[in-house]
């Protein structure tokens, strides 16, 4: 059966459905805790962001105007969610003077692919650069692999999010993940 | 060069599985004489990999702890209201219309023939008993009730059950008035 698109599933929440809220997370509860993890670096947060979108987001359900996408209206408040719980998170540093950038919590472990301790070990080190790596790309282009690699938008809905020309979205992603192939070079010839 | 950095992008783009078919079909072509362009190939689809494996599942029971968190929305506290509203204005005009009919009942036994002047002394009655009867229960007084009900049940059957029914009809209207929404539920927490 053909999944049911967004913009029905929004209108049948604003006709009373509640359930049809419950298809939209679960349609999106990955992409957008995903994203927001790669922006927030830390898991807990991302979850508990995620979950202020979803609530934004269905309490000015009668706002969201159909001529957009419900996907890159989502991703634009939990955008916003991020950059304000970043501000929070170093008004709270700044408040207790200290000196790291609050990347502590708990981290994701990757699913591990391979087996036995050599395996453990890889899968770490690899969960390890991936962070490492989409953490030192300049704010724009981590922002742009992010919304395409985790949050899984396509470049159209890129392009509608960040108002930038399709060209740049394309040339941004090439560049972005030009950087990444550098920085993870050990890890994609095996 | 400037043309190996275009067949660069391609092979980003076809990676990434938005490349135009007929770019494509010009890249296959590149390819089969480029050992260069087939190694940075092999090296894009696995940074795709390493990228797709990096996606996390978001944590067990994550939708239910959402769907139980959700407020009422405003939209929806809007509709209710002017559900309200309607319900409210219905029960008026039922009561002027049942008012009207008393009336008229009690102005016909009143005043045999002269349907306006009957009604128009019934309606008096009946705010004149009414006024007695708010008077006595805001002074809420033993004697302000007393006095009340003997007026109440002084009165000529057609105002006792017009007093019945205003009243039973201003406790739904209030009830429908006040009636609380529903309480936002407890935000969700992790559970693990």
């Amino acid at each position: 059966m053909e999944p049911r698109p967004d913009e029905e599933l929004v209108r049948a929440v604003l006709e009373g459905d509640q359930d049809a809220f419950g298809d939209l997370v679960e349609r999106y509860q990955g992409r957008l805790v995903n994203y927001l993890y790669r922006l927030l670096r830390n898991t807990d947060e991302a979850h508990d962001v995620a979950q202020e979108v979803f609530i934004k987001v269905y309490q000015a359900l009668d706002r969201f105007d159909p001529r957009y996408r419900f996907s890159t209206w989502l991703f634009r408040v939990g955008q916003n969610a991020a950059i304000d719980q970043i501000r929070k998170r170093r008004l709270k540093l700044v408040s207790l003077h200290r000196q790291d950038d609050g990347e502590e919590g708990r981290d994701w472990e990757l699913p591990s692919g391979e087996r036995g301790p050599y395996g453990e070990v890889r899968n770490l080190e690899r969960g390890a650069a991936i962070r490492q790596a989409i953490a030192g790309l300049p704010d724009e282009y981590r922002e742009l692999i992010s919304l395409r690699h985790f949050g899984e938008l396509s470049y159209d809905e890129i392009a509608e999010l960040k108002e930038m020309p399709l060209g740049t979205v394309k040339n941004k992603l090439f560049r972005g993940r030009q950087m990444l192939k550098a920085q993870l070079s050990g890890f994609l010839t095996d | 060069m400037g043309e190996h950095t275009t067949y660069l992008e391609w092979l980003d783009q076809e990676a990434d599985g938005t490349l135009p078919a007929d770019d494509a079909a010009r890249l296959a072509d590149h390819l089969g004489e480029c050992a260069a362009c087939r190694e940075e190939r092999q090296h894009l689809v696995r940074l795709h990999e390493v990228l797709d494996e990096a996606v996390m599942p978001p944590r067990a029971g994550f939708r239910a702890d959402v769907m139980a968190a959700l407020p009422v929305p405003p939209w929806q506290k809007t509709a209710r209201r002017w559900g309200s509203y309607r319900l409210a204005a219905g029960l008026l005009v039922a009561l002027a219309g049942l008012s009207a009919l008393l009336l008229a009942l009690a102005g016909a036994e009143a005043v045999p023939g002269a349907p306006l002047a009957s009604a128009a002394s019934a309606l008096v009655d009946l705010v004149a008993v009414s006024l007695v009867a708010g008077a006595g229960l805001l002074a809420a007084s033993w004697s302000g009730v007393g006095l009340a009900v003997g007026e109440i049940f002084s009165a000529s059957p057609g105002i006792l059950v017009g007093c019945a029914l205003l009243l039973t009809f201003l406790v739904l209207l209030l009830a429908t008035m006040v009636r609380r929404p529903r309480t936002a539920a407890v935000r969700g927490r992790r559970d693990g």
